[in-house]
């Protein structure tokens, strides 16, 4: 689970920054994506495309907006030691200044800048970052692959995994106390009917409640909610 | 830069989008619901037959 979070806030465009880019998916390395940049509106844009509008600051998930202007590092307590952020503070603010001087260069004139205009500066930069042994991945910016990378970064820190645990422990219990209802009805039930000796028909009708029972007890120990799992919903609360 | 401690995450819900994630999601879903069915026919089976044979 992510339990820190850096917050460098930079008058320049959002850049990403990764040293380590096997350690991408690891929930205890300083990693985001491979070293590429996009301009902030371009970056929005991807945002905007009504499948990722968040970003992780501060450990809470904010929409992200064109006037961002913020770079963010996920961390780990332990792994991030003062000399890890002296380093990275070092190298974040010569890339900032370097990307600084490119905008002046290829942007300046520019209201709206073009395409190929920050295309020539992405690689510039990019090149740049890998002279400076700041990235190692020079894979092509993949709009897609990199917006499923950040989601899945963010339903990692907060504890969903596909297939696995769609809810947390709040829903858990919620869970867990309709299950016990359940199976409360069930028995009631069957000493009821056992009692007024009716048809053993009658039993049948406890299929609902057990059903009940047992979908609430199964869904709070694997930590999935079936509806919301057919629904493509989580709810980590 | 700053170190902040870290509160509780907000927007903690939501909705995934990814074909691969639903997939996975619907996957579980529907075993947790057979499992579930399976164990229900189970357990009436056996009230019933408990019930065919006292009452």
């Amino acid at each position: 689970m992510l339990d820190e979070i850096l917050v460098i806030r930079e008058s320049i465009p959002i850049f990403y920054y990764n040293r380590d880019p096997k350690a991408a998916y690891s929930d205890d390395h300083y990693v985001l994506q491979s070293g590429f940049f996009v301009a902030l509106s371009a970056f929005a844009n991807e945002m905007s495309d009504d499948k990722l509008r968040y970003i992780v600051l501060e450990n809470k998930l904010y929409a992200l907006d064109e006037v961002s202007d913020i770079l963010i590092i996920f961390g780990d307590r332990e792994k991030m030691t003062q000399e890890v952020v002296n380093k990275l503070q070092v190298d974040i603010s010569k890339a900032a200044k370097y990307l600084n001087s490119l905008v002046e260069k290829y942007v300046v004139g520019y209201f709206v800048p073009s395409q190929d205009v920050l295309n020539k500066l992405a690689k510039d930069f990019g090149d740049y970052l890998r002279r400076q042994n700041l990235v190692e991945d020079d894979s092509p910016f993949d709009p897609f692959k990199s917006r499923s990378m950040m989601q899945k970064f963010i339903f990692s820190s907060i504890g969903y995994k596909p297939g696995q645990c769609n809810i947390g422990q709040a829903e858990r219990l919620k869970r867990l106390i309709i299950g016990i209802m359940g199976f409360v009805v069930a028995i009631i039930g069957a000493i009821l009917f056992m009692a007024f000796t009716i048809q053993p028909y009658y039993m049948l009708m406890l299929a609902i409640p057990i059903f009940m029972g047992f979908f609430g007890v199964f869904q709070y120990a694997f930590k999935f909610c079936a509806v919301n799992g057919l629904t493509k919903k989580y709810d980590m609360r | 830069m700053s170190v902040p401690k870290l509160p509780k995450a907000e927007f903690i819900h939501g909705e995934i989008d990814y074909p691969e994630m639903i997939k996975q999601d619907f996957r579980k879903a529907f075993r947790i619901i057979v499992l579930s069915s399976i164990s229900t026919i189970a357990i009436v089976a056996g009230l019933f037959v408990m019930a065919w044979f006292l009452m």
